[in-house]
């Protein structure tokens, strides 16, 4: 029977090939969760796709009914609650994945020769999967959905001359709320999948051709080729499980509960915010100096943005791929990491808030700037390490310290919050002492003790670098 | 027992394995309409288990096993088992 199965399965596989293409042996460094970013977001694919489907059953795609269909998959529908929260965070998934992917490779510098298309077929798909978000997230026709919606519409209107217009009526339809509703639910079901799947189908082509990029850090002197299966197949379904296991965690400790339906009345009540995938370019149309016409400068700026990181491997020609040698992109890249966080925390908590200009200055250039700074010192820092420069060796020895005993730097850490609130208090409880002695005393003590931990932490500290520098 | 013992990963893959067949055959009889909450928690804690069983899978040997990650696995099933006694 074994024999049988087996040559069953090369006769198939000589005539397909499979063994030869895109199950040939891979590289064992791409047995790395970094690698696999990309398997995770198709995976989210198909998890969309199969909950979509199962939703189409119910949902109808009108004004009247967009709602009270999506209610009664949700109550009336077995698992329906499920598939709906499984399809909403999904999405985010597949959304907050392909960042990372971007990022990732972003980093490595995988857009370097030969892999300049694969990049830019990549950056079409990352501009797809906000296009799912934008498209789904109006579909059940809630007063968040519609609001946030209108908002993200809303700012195509900042765009200069006729892309405005044009745009809104290709995204949009003529401006009724049915044609608009019609509109998303055809680019989200049919349009968008379509150019999704296409894209991948090219971007696998030349993954094939092409290979998993190889690691920037030493030189992969003999890669080892691990076999498709079983390999590779157990490491691809153990992500994949941990992935589904992740999206099942949070649909059980956060289910989805639909906000109330969209009407004219109640959303005139609700202060409409876009999804967190957009609150960043939103943030930063709130700039108080960008109000009125004004506003076309930030969307004029992310598109050039979004349009230099496309081009990126036309700008970036170097063949330097590690990032710790290529110190102005990489901090560049971190720049924008940390600056789209800010802008999308900082969106959050100030709903329908126009920022001052002294604000969005200091939190937007503070943040650039410290980058910068800890970038030139970490840069600094690895060449005189590399130089191995007495002043520098120590520096390195003074910053190296916390990361290497963690233990006792968190527990210092501990003593620092303990005494810095105790001393607060003592300073707090001075001006009446006399009727509060006890309290004074105790938060003293307390202060006391911490700072003669921490300096009896500070000198096992000093002693063990000494001791770890004597011995290296 | 020790992770890297002779006879132990057999004894875990069976004991994970096991548990997956009755929470399947329990997932199978469930009513899906009045007990969705506690389908997905148990589906939760199949795959959890599943990728823990996968997890040792891809390791040629034991001695390779992260304890850390055996672990964080193992929480992973517990927890998904507390919801479905809590609820």
């Amino acid at each position: 029977m074994r024999i049988q199965t087996r040559r069953l399965i090369e006769w198939v596989d000589s005539r397909i090939g499979l063994t030869e293409t895109m199950l040939r042996p891979g590289p064992d460094y791409s047995l790395n969760v970094f690698y696999w970013l990309g398997a995770l977001i198709v995976i989210a694919f198909l998890v969309q796709g199969v909950t979509g489907v199962l939703m189409l059953l119910y949902y109808v795609p009108t004004v009247d009914q967009a709602y009270a269909s999506t209610q009664f998959i949700i109550k009336y529908v077995p698992l329906g609650g499920l598939i709906e929260t499984i399809h909403l965070y999904s999405a985010y998934a597949m959304i907050l994945l392909a960042f990372m992917h971007l990022m990732r490779g972003y980093f490595v510098s995988v857009q370097k020769k030969p892999r300049e298309m694969m990049w830019i077929v990549g950056m079409l798909m990352g501009v797809v999967v906000l296009g799912f978000g934008l498209t789904g997230y109006l579909l059940p026709w809630t007063v968040i959905s519609k609001s946030a919606t209108d908002v993200t519409i809303g700012m195509l209107s900042f765009l200069p001359g006729q892309l405005a217009p044009v745009l809104k009526f290709l995204i949009a339809g003529p401006g009724s709320d049915a044609a608009e509703l019609s509109r998303f639910f055809d680019l989200h079901i049919v349009v968008l999948p379509a150019i999704f799947l296409v894209l991948l189908a090219f971007k696998m082509y030349m993954f094939e051709i092409h290979g998993a990029s190889e690691p920037t850090t030493g030189i992969v002197k003999r890669v080892r080729a691990v076999p498709w299966f079983p390999d590779i197949l157990l490491y691809f379904s153990m992500l994949s499980s941990v992935f589904l296991f992740i999206l099942l965690g949070a649909s059980v400790l956060f289910p989805l509960s639909l906000p109330p339906q969209f009407t004219p009345e109640a959303a005139s009540s609700y202060v409409p915010q876009p999804e967190w995938y957009f609150l960043s370019i939103y943030q930063i149309l709130k700039f108080s100096f960008f109000e009125g016409p004004a506003a076309v400068v930030p969307l004029v700026v992310v598109s050039v943005a979004l349009a230099v990181l496309m081009l990126l491997p036309f700008i970036d020609r170097g063949s330097e791929r590690n990032p710790g040698r290529r110190p102005i992109y990489t901090t560049l890249g971190v720049m924008i990491v940390l600056e789209l966080i800010v802008l999308s925390a900082w969106g959050y908590v100030t709903p329908g808030q126009v920022i001052p200009d002294s604000q969005a200055i200091i939190i937007v250039a503070g943040v650039a700037l410290s980058i910068v700074i800890l970038s030139w010192l970490t840069y600094r820092t690895r060449r005189m390490f590399h130089s191995n420069h007495s002043a520098g060796g120590s520096l390195v020895r003074f910053i190296e310290t916390p990361f290497r005993f963690p233990f006792l730097t968190i527990i210092f850490i501990l003593l620092l919050t303990i005494s810095s609130a105790a001393f607060a208090i003592s300073m707090n409880l001075l001006p009446s002492a006399a009727s509060n002695p006890l309290s004074l005393l105790m938060s003293g003590l307390v202060a006391v003790s911490s700072l003669y931990l921490m300096s009896r932490i500070v000198q096992k500290l000093a002693v063990r670098q000494l001791n770890v520098g004597d011995s290296s | 027992m020790r992770l890297h013992e002779e006879g132990v990963r057999p004894l875990i893959a069976a004991a994970l394995l096991a548990f997956m067949v009755i929470v399947a055959a329990y997932l199978w009889f469930i009513d899906l309409l009045t007990k969705q909450g506690e389908f997905t928690i148990f589906l939760g804690a199949e795959l959890a288990s599943f990728s823990l069983l996968l997890y040792l899978s891809t390791r040629p040997s034991y001695a390779e096993v992260k304890k850390a990650w055996f672990l964080v696995g193992c929480l992973a099933i517990a927890f998904f088992l507390t919801l479905a006694i809590l609820k």
